[in-house]
């Protein structure tokens, strides 16, 4: 549906062209926030993870060779992080209400 | 045309939690709404006694039920409702009630002593309008309600059921309740029960509540009027750009619906009886939840 027409459509309740462009500036802006603090979550548990696995510098566990291959889940949370905060984008607002609706105090 | 229903796969598995009992408690009601998708006003002949009712309330229990949100017909008329609403509130379940008002006074020391967690009350338009949909004098009963609840510290969300006869008294509804510290509920009217089909809103106007909703939820701080979407709002909000979509329905995989003969559909909302999974007369709730073949 083009612009114009939304436009229209809002008229009937008061909705303005600006309201409508900032609402969705503000979804936009919550769905890009979101995403760089998924990516920086996720840089973060890698950075973490890796120093760690590098037995944090200690050099004779670096020593100790690691037979069974296993890598280390740091990054393990961030990418739950990435996922819960993209999910979270969807429902910031929670529009979506089935029952009745209350504020949790 | 025929058509099938697309099987659900992530219906109720056997330990998922129920989030929400919705639960017709009588359809019996003292209001007589132009837009009813119950088609309320006399109570069914075989509803459940109290006593099936406490062993369903102790049954959701078992399950782990997060709220239970009695609805109607008009709860407040069924002579025991204290009754089954102290037994959720001592099973330590979240309780909501939904109601035209209408009773509210007489049962507000009840109500306070329940602690429920809200009380949703209908309010359709300004007074002429919601008189016209409800019953004469409804108006004012239902703005007294709010006020006798806030003056309780009871949190409340006002519920507007939009069709056309309302759909142009929505601006000034918000001026009216701004101030009154309740949340907004807006839902549109189905085309079920007693309602008027002529009355459904259009597309377009579909569209203009839900991005009235949009918009009134940034102009106005959450805290000030929280303007709440129904569910009803989901199923297309993908046509609408760059709004928030919907995830899908919750009717059988978190929530339920209990009608007040102790039928269980995924939601009440479904209206058509070929949806009830069982009857908690025959098989208790427990078991149609768990059931791997409930919901599907």
């Amino acid at each position: 549906m083009d612009k114009e027409k939304l436009v229209e459509i809002g008229e009937k309740l008061d909705v303005s062209e600006e309201d409508i462009t900032t609402v969705n500036r503000q979804y936009r802006l919550a769905k890009i926030i979101s995403l760089i603090t998924g990516t920086i979550t996720v840089f973060l548990s890698y950075a973490i993870g890796s120093y760690r696995g590098n037995a944090m510098g200690v050099k004779a566990a670096k020593e100790i060779s690691n037979n069974y291959k296993e890598s280390y889940p740091y990054a393990q949370p961030g990418l739950f992080l990435f996922g819960a905060a993209i999910i979270g984008s969807e429902y910031y607002s929670g529009a979506i209400e089935y029952g009745v609706y209350y504020k949790e105090k | 045309m025929a058509f099938t229903i697309k099987k659900n796969k992530s219906a109720s598995p056997p330990d998922q939690k129920l989030g929400c009992a919705v639960w017709e408690t009588t359809l019996a009601c003292n209001m007589k709404c132009t837009h009813c998708g119950s088609s309320a006003g006399k109570a069914r002949p075989d509803e459940l006694d109290t006593g099936e009712c406490i062993k369903l309330v102790e049954d959701l229990a078992q399950l782990g039920c997060g709220t239970v949100a009695l609805m109607g017909g008009e709860p407040l008329v069924r002579e025991d409702w204290v009754t089954i609403a102290g037994c959720v509130k001592d099973l330590n379940m979240d309780l909501s009630i939904v109601s035209n008002g209408l009773l509210m006074e007489k049962y507000m020391d009840r109500i306070s002593s329940l602690e429920p967690k809200v009380v949703g009350i209908s309010l359709d338009g300004l007074e002429k309008t919601h008189d016209s949909i409800r019953r004469k004098g409804s108006f004012k009963t239902a703005m007294n309600a709010i006020k006798l609840l806030r003056d309780a510290d009871i949190q409340v969300t006002v519920i507007s059921t939009v069709s056309t006869k309302n759909f142009n008294d929505l601006i000034k509804m918000k001026d009216l309740i701004i101030k009154k510290g309740v949340n907004w509920q807006i839902q549109v009217a189905m085309p079920m029960g007693n309602f008027d089909r002529e009355h459904l809103i259009s597309d377009e106007d579909y569209y203009a509540v839900a991005m009235f909703i949009a918009s009134q939820r940034i102009k106005h701080p959450f805290e000030e009027l929280p303007v709440i979407g129904a569910h009803c709002f989901g199923y297309h909000s993908k046509l609408l750009p760059d709004s928030n979509t919907w995830k899908g329905c919750t009717a059988g995989i978190s929530s339920l619906g209990i009608t007040s003969n102790g039928g269980v559909a995924g939601c009440l909302s479904m209206g058509n009886n070929r949806f009830i999974e069982g009857n908690v007369r025959e098989r208790s709730i427990i078991d149609i939840w768990k059931d791997p073949n409930s919901f599907r």
